[in-house]
């Protein structure tokens, strides 16, 4: 795509406006709806697999569907993903579904806000632990600027237990 | 356009579930499978996918060493080099 992706302007801007990100965030949001509906689970959402069309900041695309997977039971217990956006219930190796999803686009949020991951080790053992126990935190003074809102809406999101996390048709 | 190549395919293993590939933060866990049917499940999935927030299919087909997913955008970049080629072996005919 001619805009790059995601990851890259995290990088170049360091982090975004929380207009923007949530301009961002809220069409992710509909493109996972789209997936969902239509019984699709992408397993690997991440600031890379994010596209821009163009230069601006809209549209924006998923895109990379080698995880991705029909879920016609409604769940999965082929564990997944990139470590750092990982959902704890497939760190745990437990069974998964749509929200999966939801978590990594949280984890998405939480970077584009800050400009640094959620969840971060050198040691993928020890990051995988963290993931597990889905603990975060955010730090001051990275996170000072985001407003409560921007707080609740990570916070909403990045919930360990997939039932009482924010699904993408409440965006 | 996405181009896999089948010289690194591998078969389907016996072994621990978790398979770890890259490093740092990066790393993708894979549950062991054949990667075609991987390849073959993705292009499938992304076939029947059309948004205006997912990146469009435009066509998937496999030559004798690679797989080629050609999605949106990368049309015209997958013409070009098309045309390059074939321009390539008509000079190779003519020059034969």
């Amino acid at each position: 795509m001619n805009g790059g992706e995601l990851f890259e302007r995290i990088e170049k801007v360091e982090c975004f406006t929380e207009d923007d990100a949530v301009a961002i965030i809220m069409q992710v949001a509909k493109g996972l709806k789209y997936l969902h509906d239509n019984g699709v689970v992408h397993r690997d959402i991440k600031p890379e697999n994010l596209v821009f069309g163009n230069n601006s900041l809209t549209p924006i695309k998923l895109c990379d569907f080698g995880l991705s997977k029909v879920l016609d039971m409604g769940s999965t217990d082929t564990p997944c993903g990139t470590v750092g956006y990982l959902a704890p219930e497939i760190a745990k190796e437990m069974s998964h579904t749509f929200s999966v999803d939801m978590w990594a686009l949280g984890c998405v949020l939480y970077s584009m806000l800050c400009g640094f991951p959620a969840f971060y080790d050198q040691s993928v053992p020890i990051l995988t632990e963290k993931v597990k126990k889905g603990l975060y935190d955010f730090p001051s003074p990275w996170w000072d600027a985001v407003s409560d809102s921007g707080n609740a809406h990570t916070h909403g999101i990045l919930v360990a237990y997939p039932l009482l996390r924010l699904q993408p048709r409440t965006w | 356009m996405k181009i896999m190549s089948k010289t690194n395919l591998k078969p389907r293993q016996v072994g621990p579930p978790w398979y770890f590939v890259g490093c740092a933060t990066d790393l993708v866990l894979f549950f062991l499978s054949s990667q075609k049917e991987n390849i073959l499940r993705e292009a499938a999935i992304h076939k029947r996918l059309n948004s205006p927030y997912v990146v469009q299919f435009i066509d998937f087909f496999e030559t004798s060493k690679n797989f080629y997913l050609v999605m949106e955008l990368y049309v015209f970049f997958f013409f070009v080099c098309l045309r390059a080629i074939v321009s390539y072996f008509l000079f190779l005919s003519c020059k034969g």
